[in-house]
C-alpha cells in the first residue's frame, strides 16, 4: 500500500485533528478495502479539502485506489469551483457532509465527516501514469493543473522523511492545507515513517492554535514566510514549547532578517531550523539547507534532495559551473511531475517534462555548493507568500474593463498596475483587491499615456520598470 | 491627536475600513481583519505607540475594545 501504509503498527495514530477527530494505519487500511468494494479504478474525484482526518483518510485511499484526485479547498471560491468542474468532468466527489447535502449528489459512502459522491458523469480519459492533480499555488484563480505520475509523492515523502531524519515518534504539525503542494508533503514524509500528524484548522494566531499544539506535544512545524512574519510578530521566541525540535521554512524566500532570527534562535535554544525550496511542479521539495549551515548560509535553500540534481543553465542552456554566476535553476528528480494540464485532453497526455524541470527561478551557488535564489524569469509575484500571476491580473483587469489596456510588474512587496484611464484607477485597485483576497496596499495602479510594446504587440515591461 | 483617534486611524489604515466602522469593528465582522489584517494592525499600533505585544496579547486581539485594553497594559492612556 502507498507508503507501506498497511505496515505500520494497527493501533497507531496517523492522524488527529483540531476538531476532535482520530485516524490510525488500521482505519486507513480498512477504509481502502471499503473503497474498493464501492467505487471502480481510474475515476476522477474533486477532493474538497480541509485539514481533517476524513479529508486525509479520503485522498489517501482514493490514491491508492488508483483513483485520480485533484486536492481542492472546501472553501474554493464557487465560481472557480464551476469552472474546474466544466472543464474536467469528475465523476465524484470527496467532500465535507455538509457540502455533500447542498450538492444533491448521489451519496456513496460516509467516512468521519466526510462523503463520497457520485455525479454521474463518466470520468475523462485519464493517462495510466497519472496519479493526481493539484492547482498551482496561486490566487488568481486559474484552472491550470499539474499532472503528478505515480512515483512523485512516494519519492518525496520517502526523500524529505530522509533529510528530516523523522521518526515513527514524530508529532508533524501541519496548518498549511493539505491541498498546497508544501502541506501535502508535511503529511506525506510523517506518513512514511509512521508518525503522528497534528491536523489543524485554527489561524496561528488564535489561542485554539497554540493550545492545542501544547496538548497534542507537537514536534515539528512548517510554515511558508508568511507564516514566519506571524511567528516573528508573535515573538514566538517567548512561548515555553519543549516538545518542539524541528522549525522547517518552504513555499517562498524568507527575508534574510527572518531568516537570521530564526536560524539564530534554533541555535540557542536547542532546535533544527531547515530551510527549504519547493514547487508544486515537483511533488513540493526540491532542496534544503541542513540546519547546521543554516546561521553560515543566511537565506540559502541547500542544496538537492537525496535522488535529485540541481543545476545552474545560462541562457543558451548550458550548466554553468563556477560560483556566484547566476543562471536558471533547473532540477531532476524522480519527483518531477509529468507537466501542466489546462483542458480535459490534457488529462490522457503523458510525461512532458520527463524527469527535468526548469524553475524559473534565477539562482547563484555559492564556493561551498549552496543555492541562493535571486530573482524569477516567470512572470508572478508571490505577495505575502501568495502565488499571483502578473498575466491572470491583466487579464482580469481588461476583461472586467471592456478589454482596456494594462500591465502588471513589481516586486513581492507590491504589485504596480499601469492603465491608461485615469478615471478608472480606483476600481482597478478595488477589483484586483477583491480577485485576489490580498489588501489594496499591495496594489499600486499608475496611469501612463501608452503600454509600452514590442513591434510584436508584447508590453515592453523593461521600459515600465525604468519609469 | 488623542491616543484614542491614534488607534483608530491605525484600524482605518490597518484594515481599510471607514472611520464610521471602527468602534464596532470585530474579526468576525471585518472581512480583512484576517491573519494579513491583524499583522498589519499589530504593526502599525506597536508603531504608533511605541509598544511592544506579548504573544498573548496579539493573540486576544480580536476587536476595536480588545484592542484598547491592550494599550491600557502598556499604559498608554485611552
Amino acid at each position: 500500500m502507498l507508503f507501506d501504509l498497511d505496515k505500520k503498527p494497527a493501533s497507531s495514530l496517523a492522524a488527529i485533528d483540531d476538531a476532535g477527530g482520530q485516524l490510525t494505519y488500521g482505519e486507513l487500511v480498512a477504509l481502502r478495502g471499503e473503497l474498493a468494494a464501492v467505487l471502480p479504478e481510474r475515476e476522477m474525484v474533486f477532493c474538497l479539502c480541509e485539514n481533517r482526518v476524513g479529508a486525509l483518510a479520503g485522498f489517501l485511499t482514493l490514491y491508492d485506489c488508483k483513483d485520480v484526485c485533484l486536492l481542492l479547498s472546501a472553501h474554493i471560491d464557487k465560481t472557480l469551483l464551476k469552472v474546474l468542474e466544466e472543464t474536467y468532468g469528475p465523476s465524484y466527489y470527496w467532500m465535507p457532509e455538509a457540502m455533500a447535502g447542498e450538492s444533491g449528489y448521489e451519496r456513496v459512502y460516509d467516512y468521519k465527516g466526510f462523503v463520497l459522491c457520485k455525479t454521474g458523469k463518466q470520468a475523462p480519459a485519464l493517462h495510466p501514469e497519472l496519479s493526481m492533480l493539484m492547482t498551482t499555488s496561486g490566487t488568481t484563480g486559474s484552472p491550470k493543473l499539474v499532472r503528478h505520475k505515480y512515483g512523485n509523492i512516494e519519492s518525496n515523502a520517502k526523500n524529505v522523511a530522509t533529510v528530516f531524519g523523522w521518526t515513527p515518534e514524530e508529532r508533524g504539525i501541519i496548518d498549511l492545507p493539505m491541498q498546497y503542494t508544501m502541506g501535502l508533503n508535511v503529511i506525506n514524509s510523517h506518513l512514511y515513517v509512521g508518525a503522528t500528524l497534528l491536523l489543524i484548522e485554527a489561524n496561528l494566531m488564535s489561542p485554539q492554535y497554540w493550545a492545542f499544539i501544547k496538548e497534542q506535544k507537537g514536534s515539528n512545524f512548517t510554515g511558508v514566510p508568511f507564516s514566519y512574519e506571524i511567528l516573528n510578530r508573535l515573538r514566538f521566541w517567548k512561548m515555553d514549547l519543549p516538545y518542539l525540535t524541528t522549525i522547517a521554512e518552504g513555499g517562498g524566500k524568507l527575508s534574510d532578517t527572518l531568516f537570521k532570527t530564526f536560524a539564530d534562535y534554533a541555535v540557542n535554544n536547542g532546535k533544527r531550523f531547515f530551510a527549504t525550496f519547493g514547487t508544486t511542479e515537483t511533488s513540493a521539495r526540491l532542496a534544503f539547507l541542513p540546519p547546521t549551515e543554516a546561521v553560515t548560509h543566511i537565506g540559502s535553500i541547500g542544496h538537492a534532495i537525496p535522488e535529485g540534481k540541481l543545476i545552474l543553465v545560462d541562457e543558451n542552456g548550458n550548466e554553468i559551473t563556477e560560483a556566484d554566476v547566476e543562471g536558471e535553476l533547473r532540477y531532476e528528480g524522480p519527483n518531477v511531475t509529468m507537466g501542466y494540464g489546462t483542458c480535459e485532453e490534457d488529462l490522457a497526455k503523458g510525461d512532458e517534462f520527463c524527469g527535468v524541470y526548469a524553475t524559473g527561478d534565477l539562482a547563484k551557488k555559492d564556493a561551498d555548493g549552496f543555492f541562493y535564489i535571486v530573482g524569477r524569469k516567470k512572470r508572478f509575484l508571490k505577495l505575502f507568500g501568495l502565488r499571483v500571476s502578473l498575466d491572470q491580473s491583466e487579464k482580469i483587469i481588461s476583461e472586467n474593463f471592456g478589454g482596456m489596456e494594462c500591465a502588471c510588474t513589481g516586486d513581492d512587496s507590491q504589485m504596480l498596475i499601469y492603465i491608461t484611464q485615469e478615471d478608472k484607477k480606483d476600481e482597478v485597485k478595488q477589483l484586483i483587491s477583491e480577485k485576489t483576497g490580498l489588501m489594496a496596499k499591495f496594489f499600486e495602479v499608475k496611469v501612463i499615456e501608452a503600454i509600452p510594446r514590442f513591434e510584436s504587440g508584447k508590453i515592453n515591461y523593461r521600459l515600465l520598470g525604468n519609469r | 491627536m488623542s491616543n484614542i483617534e491614534k488607534l483608530k486611524e491605525a484600524f482605518v489604515e490597518g484594515l481599510e475600513i471607514p472611520m464610521e466602522e471602527v468602534e464596532a469593528a470585530t474579526m468576525e465582522s471585518v472581512d480583512k481583519w484576517d491573519s494579513i489584517g491583524q499583522m498589519s494592525l499589530v504593526a502599525i499600533i506597536e508603531e504608533a505607540f511605541g509598544i511592544e505585544f506579548e504573544p498573548d496579547e496579539v493573540m486576544q486581539f480580536t476587536s476595536f475594545e480588545a484592542g484598547k485594553n491592550i494599550l491600557k497594559n502598556h499604559d498608554v492612556e485611552i
